[in-house]
Order: C-alpha cells, then structure tokens, then sequence
C-alpha cells in the first residue's frame, strides 16, 4: 500500500445530512475499520454544530475543515499546522469545479456519476496537495474525459 | 439520501444525455434503489444480491470491453458502499489493458481505489502502466502517471523512474505536472533516491506554466520541512516568485476571487518559513516580501470569501516563525488583531490560535486585546473557546491573573469532558501558584475551586495549603517589604512576644482559620478535600479565630462528623481536630463524650483509633498541652533517648531489689555464649540424629519410593490382616521418611489408613517435587502413578513385584549412570533379576512366601556391587534399598519381631557398607 506521509490533506469526505458518504478520498493509508470509524466521527461532529460557528473542528491530532452546501457536507482533514483557511478556499473552488461540470449541481448528479466526481478530484487533489487551482483547466481536462468514448 | 428528497426529483434529470454516463439502465436502477432503501440492511442486502450477479458475470470467459468497464463500475459501486469485491478486481486490471482510452481510464481509477485493499494488484498493474507511460497519446500517459501517484510503493520506483524522469520535460504542461507530482509520490516514500534529481525539478521552478510551479512547490516544501540548508540558494527564486505573483502577472485563470494564485502564495509562505527559521541572514532576505504579500491580501477581503484571510494568516504565521524582526510582529500583531475582532468565528479562531504562537515571540501582541480574547470564552463554539483557554494560558500575568482564573473557572462550569476538566483544574491551580501574588486571593481562588471542582484535585494542594498556611506571612506580599524585614518578623514570631501588633505569619492564620471555620459552618456538602483542609487548619488554629469562638468551631465540628456527606477519612481529621480544639481551650462539650461513644463502634479502624486516642488524652489533663501543643506544626519535636526523667524511677525500684538493666549489646553477647554452649551439645545429638534425617530426606535419590511401597504394604495388610493399627502405626514410623514428615505436621498413621486415596495423591505429589531434580528416577514414578491408578486388591501381589522390579531397574539405572564400564557385570544382574521376575509374575501367589530370600539376595548382591564401587552415593542408595527391601518383608512378615530382626540385618549391612568404604 503506498505510504503518504505528510501530506496536506489526509481524506477528503462528501456526507449527506443523514450521514450517507457519497464521496470519500483517502490520502494516507487506512483500514477499512478504521475509515468507518472516522466516517462516523465526522458524521457526528459535523452534523450538531450550528452554522454560525467556526467550520474548523480539532479532530484527534489534526484538524476537520468542512463546509456546508445545501444538502451536503464536504470535509477535508488536515494537519493542524496547515492553513485552515486555505482548505475551505479549496473546498469551495472544488464545489465550483462541480458545480461548473455538471451544471448547477445537486446531490444526485454526485450519486449517479460518482466516478466522475473521483476524476474531477484527482484533477485537483492529487496526492493530497491541491495541484490545479484554474476552473478553466480542470473543466479542460474532464472535457476531454467526456470526449474519449 | 432521504426519503423525500429523492421523491421531489425526477431521476430523468440527473441522467442527463448531454452529458454522457455510460451507464446502463441496469445499474442506474441498482443507484436509485440504493437511494431508496430506508436503513442499511435493505441496503446491504441489495448490495449482496448485486455482487451474487456480478460473480456470475466474471465467470463468463469472453466479456466485450464495454460491458467489462460497466462491471468495473459497478464493482467500484459495491466498493464505496463498504463491500468486499476482491473476487473481480482482476476486471479492472484487464480494463485498463484495453487499447480504448475510456476504458483503460475506467480501469485506472478503479484500480487505484481497489488497490488500496489488495496489495497484488500493484505487480500486475506495473506492465501496463509502463507501456501506457511510453504512449503518444497524451491523455494515456497523463491516467498513467496519475496511477502512479496513487498506487507505487518503494519498490516500484526504479521500474517507473526513468520514464517519468523523461516525461518531467514533456512539451505538454499537464504532463510535466502529473510527471512532477510523479515525483513527490516518490520523494516522499524514498527521499534519498530522489534528492539527487533535485536538479532536475530546481529547473521546474522557471516552467512557464504556474501550475508545473505549483507542484514543484510541494516538492520544495517538504525538502524544506526535512533539510532547509540544501535549498537556501532558492530562496531569492522563491521571493521573485512571490513578487511575480502579487504584482499579478499570472494568467488570469489562476485568480480566485480577485486575488492571484492564493494557494500558490501560500505554499511559497511555508516554505519561506521553514527557510528563515532561526537563520537572521535569509529572514532579512525574505521580510520585504512578507510585508508586501500581507499589505496585498488585504485588498482580498471579502465577504464570505476567506481567500485574502487564508493568505494573511499564513503571512502572521510565517512572521511568527521567521527570526524576530520588530516591525513586522507589530504588523502581525495588527492583523491578528483583525481576525480577533472579525465577526466570523473562523476568523476569530484563527485569530486566536495565532496569537497563542504570535506571544511566544512577541509577547505584547495581546495587549490591546485581552478583554476580546476573554469574551471568545463566552462563545457558544467549543473549538473557539478551547482555544482560548490555550491563549490565556500563556497570557497570564501578575497583573491579569484574577481576572484570567475567574473566567476560566466559570468556563470550567460549563465543562462536560471529566478528563478535559480534570486536567484543566490542575492546569489553573499551577497557574495561580506561578502567577498569584497575594496569599489571600490564593487561598481565596484555593477553596473556590476546591468547592466545585475538589473531586478532580490532586491531593498535594492539601499539603501545599498546610504548609502555605502554617509557614506564609500576609504582610509579606501585602507590603512587599524586603526580605531582612520578613526575617526579622519571623524572628519577632518565633520569639513568642507579646503579639499586641501580629507579625505576617499569625496575620494569615487568622485570616485563614476565620475563612475556614466559616466553611465548616456552612455544612454544605463540600467535596472531602476542601473539609480536610478546614478542620486542620480549624484544629491548629481556633483558638486564634476572631469571627467564631472555639466553641461554635466545635460545636460545628461535631455537626460534621455527624453528617452523612463527609467521608470516613474526613471523619477521622474532623475528630483529631476536636482533640487539638479541646487541648488547646481547655473547653469541653458534652457532645463529646456521644461523639466518643458512637464512634469508638466504628467499623473505620482508624476513626476508632482516634476516638480511644481522644478518650485517652481528655483523661489526662494536666498533660494535654504537652501533647498536642498549639501550632506544632513547625516546632521539631525532641526527643530525650536516654530516658533521664526516669533515673530516679530506676533507682528506686533497684533499692527495692529489681534486676539490674542490661544493655542490648551485653544480652546479645550472653545469647551468643549460650548458643555455643547448646551447638556443642547439638553436635552430638546431630551425630545420633544423622541418620534418621538421611532418610527422611526426600532430595537423595529414590528416597521417594519408599512412601509408595508402605501404600502397597498398606493393602495387603489390609487385605490379610485383621490388627493392623499398631503394626501399621510402628511401620509407617519406621518406613516412611515423608509419612513421617506428615505425622509431624499433625497427619497420624491411623489417619493415613483411613484416608489413603488422598494420601495417596498427597504422596504422588511429594514424589513429583522430589522428583523434578531426579531424572534417573523418572520413570519409575511414572509407573507408580500409573500403579496407583489402577489399584486394585487382587493385584497386590503382582504390585510388589512390579515394585521390586523397578527398584532392580532402578539401582541399575543409578549405576549406570555412575559408572557406564561396569556394564556387562550390570547386564548379568539383569538377567538373574529378569528370571526372577518371571517367576514372581507366573506365581503370584508364592511369590509372596519367595520373595524373603529374594530380596535377602538382592541386599548381598548389592552390598557386594557397592563394595566394587567405593562411592558414598551407592552405599546410600544400598541402604535405602534394604530399608525399602525391609518393608517389604515387613508386609510378609507381620510380627514386630521380625521388623526388629530384619533392621538389625539391615543395620549390619549398612555397617559392612561403611566398613568396606
């Protein structure tokens, strides 16, 4: 299994209000117990807490940074040294990315093209540093995926 | 996904044939009945019913390449839905052999997720992508190189590097970049091997393409973190790239909300940081940028957009980090200053959480924001407020430390988490040790937290408290006067004089025991520790409380020790304070006495211990003061050893014809005389005495046996004879070294007759204890046990020969073991006693009248061998053997006088044995 020390992002998670993962990227590796663990300590700490307050929460020996759209929760887990802002900035162009792909997005296009919302992130988030942060060239890319067949 | 939301939508909509999905009508319907179950059952169940069609599938020899990449998404499906689909990973691997781009991308992105869970994977995908990584196709080499990223292992790194190293200077920007991304997966997994290429990504840094710059930013960025002092020649490139990008210079896709390329400023911030650290030469080099960048993200600021914020923050960090520079922590401090009074919380906290690194360096950072960082305590957000709590932790000062500790105790009320609040309590009481000035607001705070939280303490702050107490001086920190002054008030205390002004040390005892006594009357229930602390200070000092008097003290004491909330550990202070508060008056209570009565039945050992110890002491009156002098703590106690008050006593009683005293020394020397006197007799007892321990003595060898034959012997008598207790009880007084040992510790032989089953295993045990340093004799034992088992009357007879036969055995073991030359000799004895077994198992019934002359040959015989051999082990072992030889004819020949007779022969043998060695 290929070891990832050290890198920025340690997963990435997409979870609905009832808890459902539609989207999870691991960056480091992990059992599968283990990723069902933190999947449901996400869950937990992520759903009670009021919109108002701050979108970071410290999570064992790192930190979840997580936003809100509509329906739908998008974590990342970082180091706490790293800069929290920086990961909700990501999140965010990574929501936009989407939403530009699929044309205003919703919690179905990401169920029924799952692997495509794998592909956009590897785009962006490869090995767990964001790599691409142009819109223009990301949406190039999964063009050009479309195109293929 | 719930319910009502999926019942809002059309499906139609979200497989949208613009956008092509390739999936078939199939699994589509698989999606939404997944989207449709109602608990996780049902959805595992449909699942498990998906993967018994999908091993159908793989069965199949010829799959088309269409259908195989819509299985591998289905596989991917189950997978991401927590199911195990090893059993067709293999579909994905052939997919991505596929000549078709779309496929092989299917099976790549698959594979990449599976690969996780199976590690085999990884040897058979490491063909197909080095053919994909020669590919002209660019699309190809890019889903190539972005596997690679995801799957290699170190030991797939010299099977990819050199293509990947060629890609690096690809004509296509995409392809540099995954090549260079390539590269950090392998930099991180095996740095050394990759540092020497280091040339080749410095050059990636100029790339015309900011975003081949981006990543080889990540590969400088955790050089930087590991070894800083091989990249300081780049930092004027990674300045003049900071500059390039906030002068704006960028494509303009690369902006984020007006702001250029924040997450590559960022990355160049860090590794900034980890450059100047500790290093003044390259921090100079890099101030003017930090500067500038942190002037430039300001005009970022908008709302609900972080961007412009992220990047000020990583300005006030890297600040925090670079070698201290005046100006720019005052400028840092500014901005912390803006997050801190943002109206975000997100704001707010990372305000905070720089401020906390910020005053390490620049500790008057938080001057002109303490009042704003102690309201975030009141903050409903749990991370904002923990985060504080860390930040006024390391902001405390003389000045604010009341403020700071009271606010974090009514934060600490708010507090669930035991563990949290545990260590926070300790964490505060630290605090005001280190920081309190003044010994009143510390008692004060002491008992404050001591009330709420005094569950959670750790026990030392009692004695700390005691000491403070008994030691402090009020006026010490009240005036702050020299050190000579608080000497010379110490001395006036000590001294004893007139206290018509009160020195410091008394000045706090009144105060505290006034506080204390109060406590003590509120008779609420405090936790123990506060109470403990109370009624020492009350039993020490009542006598010098101004707000009570000792006899309302007492009276309340005595309320308490009744009190059911206190714990039987307080009780038993709270009584010894009654004693000390008696003592010290000379005021008793009639409550006393019930107090006395009821507790002296006490099932507390030590609550009893001191109601008889004040029981004692209140009979005495004219001594109490001496026993229980007022404020005794600190006076050492001295004690007189040589007893000079009781001369007189001595004198007195030796007029009257007492015995004169001997010192310990003398005693010890008469003791001495007296011992040898007694040894010397004891030697000649020990001669007489020295055989019978011989033979009790169950370490020699096959000693052990002989227990086991008085069983046997036992039977028969038993069996054949009617009066056997007198016989038994002069045989097994005789026979058995170790029956003896029992007798001695209170087993009879008439008990061993009646309860021989468990003599018997008693005996077995014995034997395995002795046995365990005996090898030669294993064997034998085991035999017996098995002996034992199968006990049975009708096979007495046939015992003793299997006894007598292994006692053969065994002697001959023993002396083979001694001396391996002997053998043939050794051999011919065998035989005779082969043949005579023989005999003893075809008669079993004459054996017993045979078996006297036997046994009287076998003694011969062995005296004879013992003499060949003049070693002391086998005359004892002969001896032995005749004693067990004798039980055996003891048990046939059941008269006292031939046991006598029989050990006479047996001591004449033992006798000859002896001579001849």
């Amino acid at each position: 299994m290929p070891s990832l020390q050290s890198s920025e992002i340690r997963y990435i998670l997409v979870q609905n209000r009832q808890g459902k993962t539609r989207l999870s990227r691991w960056y480091f590796p992990c059992s599968d117990e283990e990723k069902n663990k933190l999947l449901s300590d996400f869950y937990k700490l992520v759903n009670v807490r009021d919109p108002k307050l701050a979108n970071f929460i410290e999570y064992r020996t790192y930190k979840i940074v997580y936003r809100r759209y509509a329906g739908l929760f998008f974590g990342m887990c970082v180091d706490t040294t790293d800069n929290e802002l920086a990961a909700l900035e990501s999140i965010h162009l990574f929501v936009e990315s989407l939403d530009a792909y699929f044309g205003n997005v919703c919690e179905l296009d990401i169920v029924f093209h799952f692997w495509k919302c794998y592909a956009l992130m590897d785009e962006m988030f490869l090995t767990g540093e964001i790599q691409e942060t142009s819109k223009k060239i990301v949406l190039k890319r999964m063009s050009d995926l479309d195109r293929l067949n | 996904m719930s319910q009502t939301y999926i019942n809002k939508l059309n499906y139609q909509d979200f497989v949208n044939p613009n956008k092509p999905n390739y999936i078939t009508k199939e699994f589509e319907k698989l999606i939404r009945e997944i989207g449709d179950c109602k608990s996780k059952l049902d959805e595992d169940r449909l699942i498990e019913q998906q993967i018994i069609k999908l091993k159908k599938f793989t069965k199949k020899k010829k799959i088309k390449p269409k259908q195989q990449s819509e299985l591998v998404l289905r596989l991917l499906f189950c997978q991401l839905l927590g199911h195990d689909v090893s059993f067709a990973h293999i579909l994905a691997i052939n997919s991505s052999q596929e000549s078709n781009l779309f496929y092989k991308f299917i099976g790549y992105l698959a594979a990449s997720i599976f690969i996780s869970t199976n590690e085999d994977l990884q040897l058979l995908m490491i063909n197909s992508i080095q053919k994909d990584l020669k590919s002209d196709n660019t699309l190809a080499v890019s889903i190539a190189l972005t596997t690679i990223t995801k799957i290699i292992t170190v030991d797939m790194i010299p099977a990819v590097l050199s293509n990947v190293l060629i890609l690096l200077k690809h004509q296509e920007p995409l392809i540099r970049k995954k090549a260079l991304t390539a590269m950090y997966t392998f930099l991180k997994q095996s740095p050394e091997s990759i540092l020497k290429h280091q040339k080749d990504f410095e050059l990636m840094l100029d790339d015309k393409d900011i975003s081949v710059t981006g990543v080889a930013l990540d590969l400088f960025l955790f050089i930087s973190k590991t070894k800083p002092k091989t990249i300081k020649h780049l930092v004027v490139s990674f300045v003049e790239i900071l500059n390039l990008i906030i002068s704006g210079k960028l494509p303009i896709e690369y902006d984020y909300r007006e702001i250029h390329a924040p997450w590559i400023q960022i990355k160049l911030l860090k590794i900034l940081s980890y450059l100047g650290q500790d290093d003044p030469n390259t921090s100079r080099e890099i101030y003017q940028v930090v500067q500038l960048v942190l002037k430039e993200s300001e005009i970022g600021f908008i709302n609900g957009i972080f961007a412009g914020h992220a990047i000020m923050h990583e300005c006030i960090k890297t600040i925090t980090k670079l070698y201290p520079s005046t100006k720019l922590l005052e400028l840092a401090s500014i901005a912390a200053g803006k997050f801190v009074t943002s109206y975000s919380n997100n704001l707010k906290y990372l305000g905070i959480t720089a401020l906390t690194d910020l005053v390490l360096v620049y500790p008057e950072a938080t001057n002109k924001h303490q009042i704003i960082i102690v309201d975030c305590l009141e903050d409903p957000d749990e991370t904002l407020k923990r985060k504080t709590i860390e930040l006024l932790f390391r902001i405390t000062n003389k000045s604010n430390i009341s403020f700071i500790v009271e606010k974090m105790l009514s934060y600490l009320k708010t507090q669930k988490d035991q563990k949290y609040k545990t260590s926070l309590v300790s964490r505060i009481l630290k605090l005001a040790e280190e920081h309190g000035t003044n010994i009143k607001w510390y008692i004060l705070t002491i008992n404050k937290i001591l009330q709420i939280f005094g569950d959670l303490v750790n026990h030392d702050i009692v004695y700390n408290i005691m000491k403070l107490i008994s030691e402090g001086s009020l006026l010490e920190d009240e005036e702050d006067e020299e050190d000579e002054d608080d000497e010379e008030e110490k001395e006036s205390g000590k001294e004893g004089s007139q206290l018509t002004k009160y020195d410091g040390n008394t000045a706090l005892k009144i105060f505290s025991v006034n506080i204390y006594a109060e406590i003590i009357s509120l008779k609420k229930p405090y936790p123990n520790i506060l109470y403990q602390i109370s009624l020492w200070v009350a039993g020490e000092y009542s006598y010098l409380c101004t707000n009570f008097t000792t006899e309302e003290i007492m009276v309340n004491v005595v309320d308490l020790i009744n009190a059911f909330y206190i714990s039987d550990e307080t009780r038993a202070m709270a009584i010894t304070a009654l004693t000390k508060m008696v003592s010290h008056s000379g005021k008793y209570l009639e409550q006393i006495d019930t107090i006395i009565q009821k507790y002296s039945t006490s099932r507390n050992t030590d609550i009893r211990q001191r109601c008889f110890e004040m029981k004692g002491i209140l009979q005495l009156p004219n001594i109490i003061d001496n026993i229980l002098p007022p404020d005794s703590i600190n006076t050492d106690i001295e004690i007189d050893t040589n007893l000079e008050f009781l001369n007189e006593f001595v004198e007195n009683s030796l007029k009257n014809g007492g015995k004169k005293y001997i010192s310990k020394e003398e005693r010890i020397k008469m003791e001495n005389e007296l011992q040898l006197g007694i040894n010397e007799n004891k030697k000649k007892s020990k001669e007489l005495r020295f055989e019978a321990y011989q033979s009790n003595n169950p370490q020699q060898s096959s000693t052990w046996r002989i227990p086991q034959q008085n069983i046997y012997e036992r039977e028969v008598n038993n069996n054949q004879i009617s009066n056997t207790i007198e016989i038994e009880n002069s045989i097994s007084l005789k026979v058995s070294g170790i029956s003896q040992r029992w007798t001695e510790t209170g087993y009879s032989g008439f008990k061993e007759n009646e309860n021989q089953n468990i003599e018997n295993k008693k005996e077995k045990g014995e034997e395995k204890n002795t046995n365990d340093n005996n090898q030669n004799n294993q064997n034998n034992n085991n035999n017996n046990n098995n002996n034992n088992q199968n006990d049975n009357n009708d096979n007495n007879n046939n015992q003793i020969n299997q006894n007598n036969n292994e006692k053969i055995l065994d002697v001959k073991s023993f002396r083979f073991n001694r001396i391996g030359s002997k053998e043939p000799i050794l051999e011919e004895e065998n035989k005779i006693q082969e043949k005579n077994l023989n005999n003893d198992n075809n008669n079993n019934i004459t054996t017993i009248k045979q078996k006297p002359p036997k046994t009287e040959e076998e003694l011969k015989r062995e005296k004879t061998v013992n003499a060949l051999f003049n070693g002391v082990g086998s005359v004892r072992t002969s001896r032995k053997k005749s004693k067990s030889q004798k039980v055996n004819l003891n048990s046939k020949h059941i008269t006292k006088n031939t046991i006598e007779k029989n050990n006479e022969k047996v001591e004449n043998l033992i006798d000859l044995g002896s001579e001849k060695n």
